[in-house]
């Protein structure tokens, strides 16, 4: 991001969006002035956005709450960098997500050298003979689920798809996060939900087969298949950007 | 990305994921729309675009646990000296509140009640006696001459005795007797 030293904040329209904008500046400007809790506040108003983010990119809580915890200590000690020209959220949601990626680089360079079948090894499959599940299980289930699928996504298109779908930030300011051009946002969409349908599709059909006790070989296979499109399209050269605050 | 109006079906089966989630401009959108209403083989994918979306937004309605991480980033911050270390405002204990709350109702409760006992009226019309005052200490000086009371042949306090009652600049009193200082009892 290019940050600058701060500058005068964007003139008031009047609409909710531009309070909430001014109200994160002015309390920048007095965190930047020394005014612990002016950051503190901005802490509490930010942490549980940015701790959906991370949940939704990086599997475990854990892990999502130490990346937030980094965010908010990367914003602190960059404060005098930020750019009045830009919201804070944009800022927070830039250093939430790179971080996120970059914790799914590292965990998948060490999960590559695993000799474990991830298809099998990422797939809870139903037991044919188990109870019914609650509803509030199953949903469970679901979300799960659905969580393994996004993982199964490069991180650029994850990143993508949970700020759109799940935050939904508009596609411009995905782009300013995402430190990309509004056309290469909108490729990653398509794609990503694209990447995203043939996952969810593909488990669907495990989950049928698993259940009426037929063969799952050729879904395995299929998937292999999917994956290793995934992956020729998940880092195109364009995309390999590191991350940067 | 696919700007132009969508002439047929594979342009309109590009266009599907953006479709679903409104992200095509209006005039592609609308175009998608009609191609849609007038093709069943477009809409049945279509249909499985917009369905595995919406398995995507069940994750909307998932409430993160609840979170704080200020207290971990202050401590850190602190350790690399970036903020002041001022004391943290610590968090009282939950029973603190209602506590004071308890200990205030009682007070008051309290002072009612001795002010109610102190405008009470009794029977025979009096009015109930102020509690007993602590009676001054008069100190009654030796007059010159007098025999001394304090003699060898008294049972001797010493100076860290229990009964032994202080000192003051004017006398001891002992056993109801007023005896004068004597500094020297302290190391006797």
């Amino acid at each position: 991001m290019n940050v600058t030293d701060g500058g005068p904040p964007a003139a008031s329209t009047g609409d909710p969006a531009s309070a909430t904008r001014e109200r994160d500046h002015g309390l920048v400007r007095r965190a930047q002035e020394g005014e612990e809790a002016a950051f503190a506040e901005l802490v509490s108003l930010y942490e549980k956005r940015a701790f959906r983010v991370a949940r939704n990119m990086v599997p475990g809580d854990e892990d999502a709450r130490d990346l937030v915890q980094e965010a908010f200590l990367r914003v602190f000690r960059n404060l005098d960098r930020f750019d009045y020209k830009h919201a804070f959220s944009t800022w927070l949601y830039r250093i939430v997500s790179n971080l996120s990626i970059d914790h799914l680089r590292r965990r998948r360079r060490t999960q590559s050298t695993s000799s474990v079948d991830e298809d099998e090894a990422g797939l809870d499959l139903v037991d044919a003979d188990a109870p019914a599940p609650s509803a509030a299980l199953e949903s469970s289930e679901t979300q799960d689920e659905v969580r393994a699928c996004l993982e199964n996504l490069a991180p650029h298109f994850q990143s993508v798809l949970v700020l759109r779908e799940l935050e939904g930030l508009p596609c411009t300011e995905i782009a300013e996060i995402v430190g990309a051009t509004h056309v290469t946002v909108r490729w990653r969409l398509h794609r990503g939900r694209k990447l995203f349908q043939e996952e969810w599709e593909r488990r669907a059909r495990l989950r049928d087969n698993n259940r009426s006790g037929q063969s799952t070989a050729a879904d395995m296979n299929h998937g292999a298949t999917s994956r290793s499109n995934e992956q020729a399209d998940s880092f195109p050269d364009d995309l390999s950007e590191e991350c940067e605050d | 990305m696919m700007m132009e109006i969508p002439e047929n079906c594979i342009d309109v089966q590009n266009a599907l994921h953006l479709y679903v989630g409104a992200d095509l401009e209006t005039k592609v959108q609308v175009a998608v729309a009609r191609h849609l209403e007038a093709c069943a083989g477009c809409r049945a994918q279509a249909d499985d675009a917009q369905a595995a979306r919406a398995a995507l937004l069940v994750l909307k309605s998932d409430a993160p646990p609840a979170i704080s991480v200020w207290s971990d980033v202050r401590a850190q911050l602190l350790r690399e000296g970036r903020i002041a270390g001022a004391p943290v405002a610590r968090r009282s204990p939950w029973w603190i509140v209602p506590a004071a709350a308890a200990a205030s109702v009682a007070a008051v409760l309290l002072t009612l009640a001795v002010q109610n006992d102190a405008n009470r009226v009794l029977p025979n019309g009096a009015q109930p006696s102020a509690p007993d005052a602590p009676q001054p200490i008069v100190l009654h000086p030796v007059e010159p001459g007098a025999a001394p009371i304090f003699d060898d042949s008294a049972p001797r306090v010493m100076p860290f005795d229990p009964s032994f009652s202080g000192a003051s600049a004017a006398g001891n009193q002992r056993g109801g007797a007023i005896v004068p200082f004597d500094s020297n009892e302290i190391i006797r």
